[in-house]
């Protein structure tokens, strides 16, 4: 995390600036929901709202962000706990249509169409880790911190993970 | 893609295509404006922990608490598999235990979870 960063977060705990919280909303809102569109299958209207709820909660709790980590980390497991959160909702209503979808934003962008359509293949804590691993750049230890995942869970999601994509692939090449 | 290092330069190489940088078009403006009311008084929460601390340690003393709990701690251990003769004193110690472990757990679970 930067000095501007701690600048602003200061500002936020002592004044409940909202100013200076926009400042680190439009900082990292790219990040945040780049990676919500990407774990929601390319559902933009729903990577928003969670992201909408990502950045209040971060408000709410900011008093208990730790700067060990970057900002953007913590900003990261909150995006998870949201999304997990969503999808449990998803199944306790059994909405059978879920948050399936590629908006029509990403309609024209082949390579992101089927980044979308291999990770339909991965189930919801795999999808995560292998974004935050191959997307974002952490390491497995890093991932197993933030996601408060013992080491070796984190490294089996990875594997399995990385099993599906490739079988995937293989079965679209040889389409 | 041969072999897994290769495989894992691939899946590396398609994530990068895909991070275009997302324009706000009035992200920003939603989030903040579905922020929690800004609190006009800032109650630093450390200072409520050490002032309530304070205080429950002046009461303890003032109200011979060790006391209490002594006779409580002893009530317990002595008849704590008949819960029929324990003292008033035991169930308020008792309750204080559980109801302080909730809060605790609450405000991390809160703290952590978010």
């Amino acid at each position: 995390m930067n000095g501007s960063d701690q600048r602003l977060i200061a500002l936020v705990l002592i004044n409940n600036d909202h100013r200076a919280y926009g400042e680190l909303v439009l900082k990292y809102q790219s990040d945040v929901r780049g990676l919500l569109i990407k774990l929601t299958n390319g559902n933009k209207a729903v990577a928003d709202d969670l992201a909408q709820d990502v950045f209040i909660r971060a408000y709410k709790y900011l008093r208990s962000y730790k700067a060990t980590a970057g900002f953007s980390t913590w900003l990261y497991r909150i995006s998870y706990n949201a999304f997990i959160d969503y999808t449990k909702s998803l199944k306790k209503t059994d909405n059978i249509e879920g948050y399936d979808c590629i908006s029509d934003d990403h309609k024209d962008v082949g390579s992101e169409i089927d980044m979308q359509n291999a990770l339909k293949v991965l189930k919801e804590t795999e999808k995560v880790v292998v974004l935050l691993h191959y997307d974002k750049g952490y390491s497995h230890n890093e991932i197993a911190k933030m996601m408060d995942m013992p080491l070796g869970t984190v490294k089996t999601h990875i594997l399995r993970a990385k099993e599906k994509l490739k079988k995937y692939y293989n079965d679209e090449q040889h389409r | 893609m041969s072999n897994t290092d290769d495989f894992d330069e691939f899946l590396k190489s398609s994530f990068k295509k895909t991070n275009n940088n997302i324009t706000d078009e009035g992200f920003t403006e939603r989030v903040i404006s579905n922020l929690p009311a800004k609190r006009i008084f800032t109650i630093n929460r450390n200072f409520i922990l050490y002032l309530s601390g304070t205080l429950a340690v002046f009461i303890f003393f003032i109200s011979s608490g060790y006391k209490a709990i002594f006779d409580s701690v002893t009530d317990i251990l002595t008849n704590g598999f008949h819960a029929i003769t324990l003292s008033f004193n035991s169930f308020f110690v008792i309750a204080v235990f559980i109801s302080v472990s909730f809060i605790i757990s609450r405000i991390e679970h809160d703290e952590n979870l978010i």
